[in-house]
């Protein structure tokens, strides 16, 4: 296993070293090259502790599954701009199998469908956004185990303006000068319809299917997840 | 770029055609066979080289260059009727990126137009430096997304998870798990959905609230398929012997090999790219927008490194071109 962290750390650094030798100006750096960076570095991040982390074939081939199906229902959704329902079973996801499948599944889910879809700059970000919606769904699973539909549907709805305010940030800081609260205002006003369209599809989803897709991602964890308990030796008379 | 994916994904439509038994967007079967022969690496590292170099530069004159190499690229490996197609969102978005510019840029000195008294934004002033920074970074959106473009039609995803595999081995084979099972889930949602006409429930008929329900319907009858066939496919990973590996690790057939043409392209993409860095350090790369426009060309240097730059960006297309025409060069490198 040294190996394989090995190889990720000298990939990482390896790519942060260029980066930051041909990028970085030191008298004006350039932010779109520093935002890249960060969210490379965050996924590779998430990605390590994945690898690190003790998966077995039933959590890998559960977290692909369902990678899948939030990638499947992107697609019929694509004439509509904006809605996207993988939002909100990547939340359902990381709320009934925690964190790290969450993560997994929403950067999967991006990564896959954008192959039949085209991969492009914003590959990057919805990988890291539909990733952060996966591990803070699984973190406010363990922060308020009992919320409620509603909770969870606001917290969806808020999704859906996160996720393109995060895609947006790099466009800002890519393109627009100078950056200021007016030109970052701008460009939110520009997305802001798809973003509602995408917040309010959140929303519904989760309101109408969201408990009901929980109870059995959660009926599925107990029958994936077995624990072994070591024999006591009364047990063995 | 929000909006630009979203735009984007609503161009794309269902033009796919099928690859290894997926539907995918581009067609690897046409134009120049060079690029799709190189390495992994090498590919990716003189795309990797060509996007740093659109996000550090600002001056036009580069700018301009690399969409140059990059449109050539495009048409060496095939795909220019493609590339346009990629591209059309773009357009949007370009001209979106220039009112943004322009609405937010009061530093200019060459006054164009004032605005009336707007609502939070106050008088806009519209400038023709904010009108020229605004192009020059639609310029650098369409260099951004050409690049893609170029990821795309030159590097199999297959061979990106193969080499991806090397370093991160579970996160390489939840992704080509997936992959695979896609679309065997896209027909199975297909099926889901005639059995339902068959039992009398039409999906996509009907009130919101009824449509929403036969979705769920849907979505509910997949998701249970799913799960269950996600059982069966741990099952057979745990019969094949995944997890099973000792203490050796697990073992690994590198399939690509290294060849003559990946080094030199790689050569290239990291010799334009410390040329690129050099460039913006020295100031030779790097033009001043605000608050007057600066020459295009201020110093003898701008145009060394432009050319040395170019060089190093163009060669590998040039090689790529004389692949296809010279038996002997290709059976050299």
């Amino acid at each position: 296993m040294g190996f394989v962290y090995k190889r990720l750390l000298m990939g990482a650094a390896v790519l942060l070293t260029i980066f930051l030798i041909a990028g970085i100006n030191i008298k004006a750096p350039s932010p779109g090259l520093i935002l890249i960076i960060a969210a490379a570095a965050a996924l590779l991040f998430f990605y390590l502790i994945y690898e690190r982390g003790k998966a077995s074939s039933k959590e890998i081939a559960l977290t692909a599954v369902l990678a899948v199906a939030a990638a499947a229902v992107r697609l019929p959704f694509v004439f509509i701009p904006g809605l996207q329902p993988t939002t909100f079973l990547v939340i359902v996801s990381g709320r009934a199998l925690g964190c790290r499948a969450g993560f997994m599944i929403g950067s999967t889910a991006a990564l896959i469908s954008n192959i039949f879809l085209g991969q492009g700059p914003w590959t990057l970000w919805q990988m890291l956004s539909w990733g952060l919606a996966g591990v803070s769904a699984g973190i406010i699973d363990r922060v308020t185990p009992g919320m409620g539909r509603v909770g969870m549907t606001l917290f969806s709805f808020l999704w859906g303006y996160l996720f393109g305010w995060i895609i947006n940030l790099w466009h800002w800081a890519t393109f627009v000068n100078p950056l200021n609260l007016k030109t970052l205002l701008g460009v939110f006003v520009a997305s802001f319809l798809f973003d509602t369209v995408h917040a309010l599809g959140n929303g519904i989803f989760y309101y109408l299917f969201g408990d009901g897709i929980y109870k059995m991602l959660q009926r599925c964890r107990r029958r994936f997840f077995v624990e072994v308990l070591p024999l006591s030796p009364d047990s063995t008379r | 770029m929000g909006f630009l994916s979203a735009l984007r994904s609503v161009k794309i439509g269902k033009k796919l055609v099928f690859m290894n038994g997926y539907p995918y967007p581009f067609n690897f079967n046409k134009g120049n066979s060079f690029f799709r022969s190189l390495h992994t690496g090498a590919a990716a590292l003189y795309l990797f080289s060509m996007l740093v170099m659109a996000l550090i530069f600002t001056h036009p004159l580069y700018l301009l260059g690399l969409s140059l190499a990059i449109v050539l690229a495009a048409a060496l490996a095939g795909g220019l009727k493609d590339l346009e197609s990629f591209m059309k969102p773009g357009i949007v978005m370009v001209l979106l990126i220039m009112g943004i510019n322009l609405l937010g840029a009061g530093s200019g000195e060459t006054v164009l137009w004032r605005s009336p008294l707007l609502p939070f934004f106050g008088r806009a002033v519209f400038t023709l430096e904010a009108l020229c920074f605004g192009a020059a970074m639609g310029i650098r959106l369409l260099a951004v997304l050409g690049i893609f473009f170029l990821l795309n039609v030159m590097v199999h995803p297959d061979r990106l998870l193969r080499a991806m595999s090397l370093s991160a081995s579970k996160s390489a084979l939840v992704v080509s798990l997936a992959l695979r099972l896609l679309p065997g889930t896209a027909r199975r949602l297909d099926g889901i959905r005639e059995a339902l006409i068959i039992r009398g429930v039409v999906v996509g008929e009907g009130r919101f609230k009824e449509r929403a329900q036969k979705y769920m319907l849907m979505l509910g009858n997949l998701l249970a398929f799913s799960l269950e066939d996600s059982f069966t496919l741990a099952e057979a990973m745990e019969a094949r012997g995944y997890g099973g590996y000792g203490k050796k690790g697990r073992s690994l057939y590198r399939r690509e090999r290294i060849r003559p043409r990946d080094v030199l392209i790689g050569g290239c993409a990291v010799l334009a790219l410390l040329l690129s860095a050099l460039a913006v350090n020295t100031g030779a790369g790097s033009f001043s927008y605000y608050p007057r426009l600066a020459e295009l060309v201020s110093s003898p240097e701008t145009l060394y490194f432009f050319s040395g730059i170019m060089f190093f960006l163009l060669v590998p297309l040039f090689v790529g071109w004389g692949w296809d025409r010279w038996h002997y060069l290709k059976s050299k490198i």
